[in-house]
């Protein structure tokens, strides 16, 4: 019910707002190579901060998820 | 309808599956789909303004979803690890029963915490303790001109009419009047865990951490 709510919110919303929504037509001509360039490129800080919380966020599931018995081990 | 409108209507018929996937489902890893269906939605949401946007060469909705993809990432893999862990240590995926996070034996009854709130007649008017502020700040919301001493009068009467009912709440809770029956008490199916006597009081039952957290 909570979520039906919601949904009937957002709904109203997107529907009192088509008007002053942006409605480009022109398709964007984005390639993977433009995606890549931009990836090494301007985005790069991102990147590497990313990298680090997913390196972080696998070494912490595996040892959440590891057995914790020294014995079993 | 444009074509940005539908994808946001999508995106909301998306997000309200996901809230309520995650806020009915009792299984921890349904709870995580859900979760995940919301962020979806959100990544929807981005390649969507990203693609009617005025700017589509810059990238910036791209890169928004493929890293909040990466996040996503990141969370579902502690969130399983999370699941993985509980289950091996307490037999169940079940969030109902995931209500300690002691390290006790967890509880293998769904506790109702309505029937024991409801044994003292101080539990009925626990709601006064927040509504009062609220409805006084609505009130003087409702002002038409600023009366200064009228809404300070108001809203700190509310805050002591709000900290007295606290105060009896609390020494109620303290002289342990908030305890439940020994009738109310769920009762746990396995022998080994140590339910604690009814006796003692909710603040005071530090028990040894008996396990491997």
């Amino acid at each position: 019910m909570i979520a039906a709510g919601v949904f009937s919110v957002l709904a109203w919303a997107v529907l009192r707002s088509v008007p002053a929504l942006p409605h480009e037509t022109a398709v964007p001509a984005v390639t993977v190579h433009d995606i890549g360039v931009a990836l090494v490129g301007r985005y790069v800080l991102p990147l590497e901060i990313l990298a680090l919380l997913l390196t972080a966020a696998t070494i912490g599931a595996v040892i959440v998820a590891m057995h914790e018995k020294d014995g079993a081990q | 309808m444009t074509p940005l409108a539908a994808y946001l209507l999508v995106a909301a018929l998306l997000f309200a599956i996901g809230l309520a996937g995650a806020l009915v489902r009792r299984n921890a890893i349904l709870v995580l789909i859900g979760i995940e269906l919301m962020l979806n939605s959100a990544n929807l949401n981005f390649i969507a303004f990203w693609r009617y946007g005025p700017h589509p060469e810059a990238l910036t909705g791209m890169m928004f979803a493929i890293f909040s993809i990466a996040v996503a990432a990141a969370e579902a893999a502690v969130g399983l690890g999370l699941v993985i862990a509980i289950y091996r240590h307490a037999q169940t995926t079940d969030l109902d029963k995931m209500n300690r996070m002691k390290g006790e034996e967890l509880m293998q009854e769904t506790i109702s915490f309505a029937p024991r709130l409801a044994v003292s007649p101080i539990a009925e008017i626990l709601w006064l303790i927040p509504a009062v502020p609220i409805v006084a700040s609505g009130v003087i919301a409702l002002f038409k001109r600023p009366r200064r001493k009228l809404a300070a009068t108001l809203s700190i009467g509310s805050l002591v009419v709000s900290l007295l009912l606290s105060l009896v709440a609390f020494a109620h809770a303290v002289s342990g009047g908030f305890m439940a029956r020994p009738s109310a008490r769920p009762s746990t199916s396995h022998g080994f865990i140590s339910a604690p006597p009814p006796s003692i009081s909710a603040g005071s039952s530090i028990r040894s951490p008996q396990s491997c957290w």
